[in-house]
């Protein structure tokens, strides 16, 4: 029965359609080996600095990194396990069968258990080899340390049981207060940034052959030599791999901890789950209505299109993620290359000096693309609801405009934190500043015009799993013809106060095309979107 | 025409080559209860799509109200109350959020819509407690009853129901059946298609037979009582079979 449900739990993980499999799977792959690739690339270059420094520390600072990654397969399973074993559909189907509870409890765990050792192998076992062949290890280490994430996510996994429990009361209580969501997401979203800025930087110094000073004091080589002493009960299972010392203790050691923690993982979610599969159906609050409150009509669309956005999706997050990674890409990209290009073509910069402000503009205009193909599901968004919307007495123009007015705005706000950041840090000029907030205001309107209509055709063609190729096509190719037509009027010696004008004139053009026939597709494509496949 | 509540002109509408409805005629008194009958793939709520303006129509006209639905949809809309034959609604909102945000796109009075929800909250018995929980919890019948108020909760003045009885209760049923019958007491319209052909025959005044695309019987069953009792024979007949 346990194998049963296992089979069925991983099936449900599989995408359906063979087409897009494949394509998850093949990017999924390249995703891992560009990020082993980096990660070997800086765990061995750190290393030859570190052996320089202190040559027996490159043990703490594989421990260091086997941390690590433990810690990051145990927060990635986290909400995997979530929705294994909280899955409504899944407890419906599953509650009226003859099930032994524990089974299901079994198979969700052998479930997470077999992810994260994927994960602790994928990730753990080149940090292994790297290792061995550093300190020249014989033949016998290398088939051992194959077995280490074997051993390892016994009790990652473990811990993500026990974690589980106070990660559902975090999750269930910020999926109800909106304000905290936002909070969090930006917050996750500043550490992902600062990481992201310290492994740019520490590549860089590694390319540059830099000293890495600041990372390597004596108070780092301390902390190194403890983390190998003290990462408990870790440590007992390195003693096993690679000291290889003290081997039976040691395993002894590692395996009564597991034990320990995996039969209070099974206790504690065992208890919970009996709890919550009993309780959840019962547990209903008193609660009493008060008022009812009618609004103005486009006060009730704005509030429909915000719950839609917001309530119950991702969208939140990623567009806080959005919100806050725009203006940092584009300062971060913007300020490197623009130094980069000075360093290396300053001769070409002195005659032209207006190339820099193309690649600017064009850079912030492709960011700007980015954050507002959000939008793009607009129309999708509104699932079986679109019927309702076709049989309220409100106009549809009007109802499509007030829907691509929230993406307009987040992405528009976006743009001026950008704007804003990159002229305070002095890397665009005011007159910069002032051409690419208006190509970027019309550039946001027209995608978002564009993505209407792209929902529209995908709605139309009964196809649900159609993506929406145009505006992607139009995000990426637009920037790209305003950047050679930069570069071409620049060439050509034109003023540069004269070529943003004819920019300017030629993005207005575009955008008023646009609304022209917006109308027209709107109204005819509006009518033929059933909503049956939503 | 005055007195139409309903009047459909030479309907016809395609899906690519295949024609649907293939000319359809038929007119809908005020005040009355009239109910459509056909088979799975007649045309029902092809037929109901065109006429509350969800669908596009190649030939012909629609009137509710003496209005042309094609060219003045938004003053149709705002005289009729739709209930789809599977619950639609935005799933994501409580039940009492879905039907604010109805009530505000009819831009109804205040004091209209606290008296509406309120009698409609009883009516359908749907507790406090469940208005504010999100739809996508409720069950297939609390879904349907949500979907029963948002239809009559701006006071329309024609009720179009397609398959409305799919998934209630024998109690909401019963209720359903009672609202039905004193909905058109002050003069308002029912228009009402459904598999059930006791519920057609027990509150229709009037009865159309729908068969592969065109109206092949109407019956009045306020003038031929007789034929409320054999309305299943009837549609049998219409169809070929024998019950």
């Amino acid at each position: 029965m346990i194998l049963d449900l296992l089979i069925k739990d991983f099936k449900e993980q599989n995408e359906v359609n063979k087409k897009r499999r494949i394509i998850k799977i093949i990017s999924s792959l390249l995703l891992c080996a560009l990020f082993i690739a980096l990660e070997t690339f800086i765990f061995i270059s750190v290393n030859k600095k570190i052996e320089v420094f202190s040559k027996g520390s490159n043990y703490g600072f594989l421990v260091l990194f086997l941390l690590l990654v433990a810690l990051l397969a145990i927060f990635s399973s986290l909400n995997k396990a979530y929705r294994f074993l909280f899955n409504e559909k899944d407890i419906l189907l599953l509650s009226y069968r003859p099930l032994v509870k524990d089974d299901l409890i079994i198979a969700k765990f052998l479930m997470i258990y077999l992810s994260e050792t994927a994960t602790l192998f994928l990730f753990s076992f080149p940090l292994f080899i790297s290792y061995g062949i550093n300190n020249i290890y014989i033949a016998s280490y290398y088939v051992l340390s194959a077995l280490y994430p074997f051993f390892a996510s016994l009790i990652t996994s473990a811990l993500t049981f026990i974690l589980l429990i106070p990660y559902k009361y975090f999750i269930d209580y910020l999926k109800k207060h909106y304000l905290l969501q936002i909070l969090i997401s930006a917050a996750i979203v500043i550490v992902l940034c600062y990481l992201y800025q310290f492994v740019l930087n520490l590549f860089l110094n590694i390319i540059n052959n830099s000293k890495l000073d600041y990372l390597f004091n004596q108070d780092f080589i301390v902390f190194l030599d403890s983390l190998s002493k003290y990462a408990f009960p870790l440590s007992s299972l390195l003693d096993v791999f690679i000291k290889q010392d003290n081997l039976l203790s040691s395993l002894a050691i590692y395996l009564g901890m597991t034990m320990i923690l995996l039969a209070l993982a099974f206790i504690l979610i065992e208890t919970f789950y009996h709890l919550y599969l009993t309780d959840s159906k019962e547990k209903k609050k008193k609660q009493i209505i008060n008022k009812v409150k009618k609004d103005s009509i486009f006060v009730s669309l704005i509030k429909k299109e915000l719950i839609l956005v917001f309530r119950g999706s991702n969208d939140l997050s990623s567009y806080v993620s959005l919100l806050i990674m725009q203006p940092f890409f584009t300062y971060v990209v913007i300020s490197s290359l623009t130094s980069l290009l000075y360093v290396n073509m300053e001769m070409l910069l002195t005659y032209y000096p207006e190339l820099i402000n193309a690649l600017n503009i064009t850079l912030i205009l492709l960011f700007s693309s980015v954050i507002a193909s959000q939008s793009m599901y607009a129309l999708k968004r509104e699932g079986k609801g679109l019927i309702v919307s076709k049989t309220i007495p409100i106009s549809p123009i009007y109802q499509c405009l007030i829907k691509i007015l929230i993406p307009s705005c987040i992405s528009s706000l976006s743009l001026i934190i950008s704007l804003i950041i990159l002229i305070s840090s002095s890397n665009i000029s005011l007159n910069v500043f002032f051409v690419s907030l208006f190509l970027g205001l019309v550039f946001i309107i027209s995608l978002n015009l564009i993505g209407l209509y792209d929902n529209i055709r995908i709605l139309k063609s009964r196809n649900p799993s159609s993506k929406s190729s145009l505006s992607s096509i139009y995000g990426l190719a637009l920037p790209l013809i305003l950047a050679f037509i930069h570069f071409a009027l620049t060439f050509l010696k034109i003023k540069a106060w004269e070529i943003y004008l004819i920019e300017s004139a030629l993005f207005s053009a575009l955008l008023i095309t646009l609304i022209i026939f917006f109308k027209r597709i709107v109204l005819r494509g509006y009518l033929d979107i059933g909503g049956e496949l939503l | 025409m005055e007195n139409k509540a309903i009047e459909i002109i030479n309907l016809h509408k395609s899906y690519g080559n295949k024609e649907v409805l293939k000319g359809i005629s038929l007119s809908v008194d005020k005040g009355e209860i009239f109910g459509l009958l056909g088979k799975n793939g007649a045309g029902k709520s092809t037929l109901i799509d065109c006429m509350i303006g969800l669908k596009r129509f190649n030939e012909g006209q629609i009137l509710i109200d003496n209005l042309d639905i094609k060219t003045k949809p938004l003053e149709v809309k705002n005289n009729f109350g739709y209930v789809p034959s599977e619950p639609l609604t935005y799933e994501i909102m409580s039940g009492k959020e879905y039907l604010e945000f109805i009530a505000s796109c009819y831009q109804m009075s205040q004091e209209a819509f606290e008296s509406n929800f309120n009698f409609l909250k009883n009516k359908f018995e749907l507790a406090d407690e469940d208005l504010l929980r999100p739809i996508k919890e409720y069950s297939h019948g609390m879904k349907q009853k949500i979907c029963l108020m948002a239809s009559l909760i701006h006071n329309p003045s024609l009720w179009v129901l397609d398959e409305p009885t799919v998934g209630l209760d024998i109690i909401v049923y019963e209720t359903l059946v009672k609202m039905m019958k004193s909905y058109v007491q002050n003069k308002n319209t029912i228009f009402v298609t459904s598999h059930n052909i006791d519920l057609v025959a027990e509150i229709c005044d009037r009865v159309a037979i729908i068969n592969d695309g065109k109206i092949d019987l109407l019956i009045d069953l306020n003038k031929e009582p007789f034929k409320r009792k054999n309305l299943k024979t009837i549609f049998f007949k219409v169809y070929g079979e024998k019950l």
